[in-house]
């Protein structure tokens, strides 16, 4: 392994953009909690991060100003850990908290991460925290084991999992180009600045499981089709021009393609309706939403797509351009597409799986995906064994949406308990 | 564990109301909810913001740099006339109207409104006094306190939520007042040729379009009937 190979590195397709839309209240960050069930201690805490940030460099960088491009650079600073605060997932700046781009919160048994996007996705805040924990642990004298989540902080890190794989593996011959219209977007209060809603639902895996199965899907797809079933009667009852509701689903593409980057490897699928064509029931709804899932999650159509995200990157005259007429020509396509296209976000990062002695010390893990600047409710997955967390990000101050959205689930038989950051 | 009446869900120990429905939690048989810890953090961090006072007031040194030098010049070098006052006037007015609202905490558009109308009346006065002109009491001043009311009265219009199409047509009407008036004013109090003829040209075509857009915007009978004849 090259000396050099951890000093400096480019950021990834996806995360290129992420500097770009950063305004003065709002950037793309996302938490990753997970519950112990005993008390933290922040010493230990505080070792066991700078264990993990050696055996995981990618985040332990700051982000510099390149004449074309943004670079990731090692950070000389020690990352610290901190109390937990209220108003989570605030914007992040880049020379705050000694250039690092993510925060480490503890609160009682609770410890949860905040992660600038363009330093990974959900799956490399996974590995980071879990890999945090199991040392943390350790540090504790408990035995812990390593699998694929959970690295052995005594270990070199590997090139791969630095690497960016979009470059990798995007060499479709066709580029996939979507063309998505603006979509229903539900008006509410703004919440105050940095001041965003979270709200969070723990339920039984299992029994969503069961009710999953009873209509032949997934419990992606179940969820999916439940928050755009909400969404649809929502638009419906205002009585207006019916608009598409179309929801993102980011899809892991390490399962459709061999990398092992700890970096940001995933891609967005856009499953909607469109009320103009007829009255939906809820049925009808999760059928097309499998459907819609099981046909773009073909590897040959994802390729298709990473090649489509990677063109202007490629492009000659589009690298020759200083970098802030990049970051304008991000902040203005940000603004026209992006959220304008999409309805809500549901990011589901699926069951994790733990090594036994470490799952015996963990009770739930918990995704918040970040409130959006137009889509009101984001809503962010993951569960550990048969707790299933379930949270929604909202930039409004009205909670209609959380509300139909679990009592629905209450009345599908499933036992929903709430917790949220609301005063 | 408590569970909300409205809504079904569990309720978490610690908290007061549920976080779907605001209902309050009343469980008599329970009274631990002081006691448990809450899953949230009390402590609420702001992060800093960029300083607007700041950039403000940067840009007024920036500003005031050039202006010292007209004037010192203006008093040793080029001492033929009072050239720097049209430079420092027009400057200062320039700040008052785009500078210096940045320094106020809450700007109230009225006070500023009355502000800038004094201020732009002062600018147009000491322009009429340094070139001599007659044309204050006659042309400026009514200009500056007709467009000045026309503000007012979208100001308080506007105080309400609107539709951005009302919006637009009221400012497209406002503007055609403020054209007609410019032209009445020019034409009466300042003697110039046609200025009145063409006040009233541009108010009255411009009123036609946004009776005929307000209509079109107001009625779902033309709106239907526009979308069938000119769909793209």
């Amino acid at each position: 392994m090259r000396k050099n190979t951890f000093e400096w590195f480019r950021l990834d397709n996806a995360a290129k953009i992420f500097p770009g839309q950063n305004s003065q209240s709002w950037s793309n960050i996302f938490r990753l909690g997970i519950v112990l069930k005993e008390k933290v201690e922040p010493e230990r805490l505080e070792k066991a991060l700078e264990k993990t940030l050696s055996r995981i460099p990618s985040f332990n960088v700051e982000i510099r100003h390149g004449f074309f491009w943004f670079y990731f650079k090692r950070n000389p600073n020690k990352a610290t850990v901190g109390q937990d605060i209220r108003n989570i997932c605030y914007r992040v700046k880049f020379k705050e908290n000694d250039g690092f781009l993510f925060r480490l919160y503890y609160h009682e048994n609770r410890v949860n991460l905040d992660v600038y996007h363009a330093l990974c996705d959900g799956y490399g805040a996974m590995v980071f925290l879990s890999t945090l924990i199991g040392e943390y642990l350790r540090l504790g004298g408990h035995t812990v084991s390593c699998n694929q989540i959970v690295l052995d902080v005594n270990e070199k890190p590997r090139v791969e999992e630095l690497e960016d794989s979009y470059s990798k593996y995007a060499d479709s011959k066709v580029k996939y180009n979507r063309r998505d219209k603006w979509v229903y977007h539900p008006k509410g209060t703004k919440a105050p600045r940095h001041f965003n809603n979270y709200t969070s639902g723990t339920m039984s895996f299992m029994q969503l499981r069961a009710i999953a199965k009873k209509y032949g899907a997934t419990v992606t797809e179940l969820l999916a089709a439940l928050l755009i079933d909400v969404h649809y009667k929502k638009q419906l009852a205002e009585n207006k021009k019916q608009r598409e509701i179309c929801i993102q689903v980011p899809v892991n593409l390490r399962k459709a393609f061999p990398s092992e980057s700890l970096r940001n490897f995933v891609l967005c699928l856009r499953v909607k309706i469109d009320p103009n064509l007829g009255e939906y029931t809820f049925e009808e709804i999760i059928r097309s939403v499998s459907l819609q899932l099981k046909l773009a999650n073909d590897p040959k159509l994802l390729n298709s797509l990473m090649t489509q995200n990677l063109k202007i990157e490629r492009n000659p005259v589009a690298r020759l351009l200083p970098l802030a007429v990049k970051n304008l020509g991000v902040g203005i396509t940000f603004m026209i597409t992006a959220e304008q296209t999409t309805t809500s976000l549901l990011s589901n990062l699926g069951p994790v799986v733990l090594p036994e002695d470490m799952a015996c010390h963990v009770e739930k893990y918990y995704l918040y995906t970040g409130a959006g600047i137009v889509n009101s409710a984001r809503c962010g997955v993951v569960s550990l064994g048969d707790n299933l967390v379930f949270t929604f990000s909202n930039c409004h101050k009205e909670s209609d949406i959380e509300r139909e959205f679990f009592t629905r689930l209450i009345k599908m038989g499933v036992h929903v308990k709430i917790e949220s950051n609301r005063i | 564990m408590s569970y909300c009446v409205n809504c079904g869900v569990e309720l978490d120990k610690s908290a007061k109301k549920c976080a779907l429905c605001s209902a309050p939690v009343i469980n008599p048989l329970e009274n631990t909810q002081q006691e448990s810890p809450a899953p949230f953090a009390d402590k609420v961090y702001m992060p800093k913001e960029v300083e607007k006072r700041l950039i403000a007031a940067v840009v007024s040194t920036v500003m005031t740099i050039p202006n010292i030098v007209c004037v010192l010049l203006n008093a040793f070098v080029f001492t033929n006339s009072f050239w720097s006052a049209y430079l420092c006037s027009t400057s200062f007015l320039v700040w008052v109207l785009f500078v210096f609202p940045f320094f106020l905490r809450k700007a109230k558009p009225l006070v500023l409104l009355a502000f800038d109308s004094v201020v732009s009346g002062l600018y147009l006065f000491l322009l009429n006094h340094l070139l001599g002109g007659k044309w204050f009491f006659g042309c400026a001043l009514p200009i500056v306190a007709v467009n000045a009311v026309l503000v007012l009265v979208y100001i308080l219009w506007a105080h309400k939520k609107r539709h951005w199409v009302h919006k637009l047509l009221c400012i497209c009407s406002l503007l055609a007042t403020s054209v007609l008036s410019i032209g009445v004013i020019l034409d009466f109090g300042g003697g110039v040729n046609y200025a009145l003829e063409a006040g009233v040209i541009v108010f009255c075509c411009v009123l036609a379009v946004v009776a005929f857009l307000g209509y079109c915007f107001a009625s779902k009978t033309v709106r239907t009937w526009l979308s069938e004849r000119f769909f793209i």
